[in-house]
């Protein structure tokens, strides 16, 4: 009979020091990883003939994979033009230099995020690929209008790893009218009052962006201030911002910015 | 000597059935240049252009109105190898089969791939764009692609038909911008009405059509 009551009471113990169930643990826990978004940067030009089928692959590519590709259209190259007196221009600079950078030859043509060019009848092929990848980080930018400026508030989540690269920060834009030449199945001729969309209107944090490093668990934020360009609808403007490097971009978000 | 003979025989024999199947050869591809009605034209034609059009976005303009057939009944892929001999001014634009490609200096290029489905006919979208008066001299090749199952890259396969582009951009006759108005097309008719590409020496009428779509006639005497 005592060994059953010293039997009974180690029992107990052994169920009275059971550890915490499960699910209570205070330990570290590998965050899932997020999906990737996918960046497209469209060199294209408004003496492209062609460009506007480049558009189109584009618009049916975010209407079925919506807010996981980013698109951006950077009007550069031989084919982009800078305005005159008679017509609005949407070629930079800015995209003058990525087009030579990357050595591109023809336009439409595509950076698919950043792992070559991509001839637009092979963008709906690449960027179901690139869906399929997860990515080590994840972004989210908050953006307000404010006195002229863009407010811009970057936040970057180390999901697996260490990342290092760079995060940049774009503005584009919506809506602007402006001349487009178009091929012959779309009407032919130059339409002037063709709408250009999601339109690469400058690099916020300079034409390569800034230096970036995140370890697995970090959250790390940064901020910026973007004046207002005077030839700019605000009511049109968005924020684009993504982390890269060699391998390519590892993580985009698009956020449209609100009054 | 009879042996002699008859070896030259043989040899212009060879060289004429060689000749004949290069040109069947040729007239055998799939992909030929076409006029905007897919009428074919010959390998080996020399175009010369002399028609100046000026864009909306104010830039001079030659255009070839060039197209390209596919007259097989399967889908091909193809494209176009030219070489800019050369250039006096300006760039060299061609639109085809799938992008545009803008060459300021001679030399010779390669287009990307591009699908024509059986039958299509392609508009070419190729022009010289002159930025003064001067000329142009470009040979286009029509080609076909292969796909390398491994890399999966395309690469060359065979070469088609030719044709010679020989642009002359002379505002002699006509200025690209009369009385501050942009020209959009200039056409040459010799006396008997007929339509001409290229003016020769003698009277012609010069039509001139405008952006805004004005037009004016007017004898021009070419030395």
């Amino acid at each position: 009979m005592k060994k059953f009551i010293y039997l009974f009471t180690l029992i107990s113990l052994f169920v009275a020091c059971d550890h915490i169930s499960e699910g209570d643990e205070l330990i570290y826990v590998k965050q899932k990883p997020a999906q990737r978004v996918v960046l497209l940067e469209d060199f294209t030009g408004q003496k492209c003939v062609n460009c506007p089928f480049g558009t189109e692959v584009i618009e049916q590519l975010l209407k079925v994979y919506g807010d996981t590709v980013v698109a951006v259209g950077i009007h550069s190259g031989p084919l982009g033009f800078k305005g005159n007196t008679n017509n609005v221009g949407l070629a930079t600079d800015l995209g003058d230099e990525y087009y030579n950078h990357w050595n591109l030859e023809y336009q439409p043509v595509g950076l698919i995020n950043r792992h070559g060019a991509v001839n637009y009848t092979d963008w709906a092929k690449v960027v179901k690929e690139e869906l399929t990848k997860t990515s080590s980080i994840d972004l989210k930018a908050s953006v307000a209008l404010k006195d002229g400026s863009i407010d811009i508030a970057v936040e970057v989540i180390g999901k697996d790893g260490t990342v290092n690269g760079k995060l940049q920060v774009w503005v584009l834009e919506d809506g602007i009218m402006a001349m487009q030449k178009m091929p012959q199945e779309m009407g032919g001729g130059s339409k002037s009052d063709y709408v250009h969309n999601h339109v690469l209107r400058t690099a916020v944090n300079g034409m390569w962006g800034d230096g970036f490093s995140i370890n697995e668990g970090e959250t790390k934020q940064q901020t910026y201030t973007q004046p207002v360009d005077a030839k700019w609808n605000t009511a049109n403007l968005s924020i684009v911002a993504f982390v890269y490097n060699d391998n390519g971009v590892e993580q985009a978000v698009k956020t449209k910015v609100r009054k | 000597m009879i042996i002699r003979l008859l070896m030259k025989k043989i040899f212009t024999l060879f060289m004429g059935l060689v000749a004949a199947l290069a040109a069947q050869a040729q007239s055998d591809f799939p992909l030929q240049f076409a006029d905007k009605d897919g009428n074919i034209i010959a390998d080996g034609t020399v175009l010369n252009l002399t028609t100046a059009e000026v864009d909306d976005f104010g830039d001079a303009l030659m255009p070839t109105n060039l197209f390209v057939k596919n007259t097989s009944s399967s889908t091909v892929n193809g494209g176009g190898k030219y070489v800019i001999q050369s250039m006096g001014n300006g760039a060299f634009q061609t639109c085809f089969p799938e992008n545009c490609i803008r060459k300021t200096s001679a030399g010779t290029f390669t287009t990307e791939p591009g699908t024509f489905e059986a039958g299509v006919l392609k508009d070419m979208k190729t022009e010289w764009i002159p930025s003064a008066e001067g000329s142009c001299k470009v040979t286009y090749q029509l080609i076909t692609f292969k796909q390398n199952p491994i890399t999966k890259k395309w690469v060359e396969d065979q070469s088609g038909p030719t044709v010679t582009l020989n642009f002359t951009y002379d505002t002699s006759g006509v200025n690209s911008t009369k009385n501050g108005k942009n020209v959009r097309t200039v056409e040459y008719y010799n006396l008997t009405g007929r339509r001409v590409q290229t003016p020769a020496h003698g009277m012609y009428i010069v039509k001139t059509t405008y952006i805004d779509g004005t037009k004016t006639c007017k004898k021009h005497l070419y030395k």
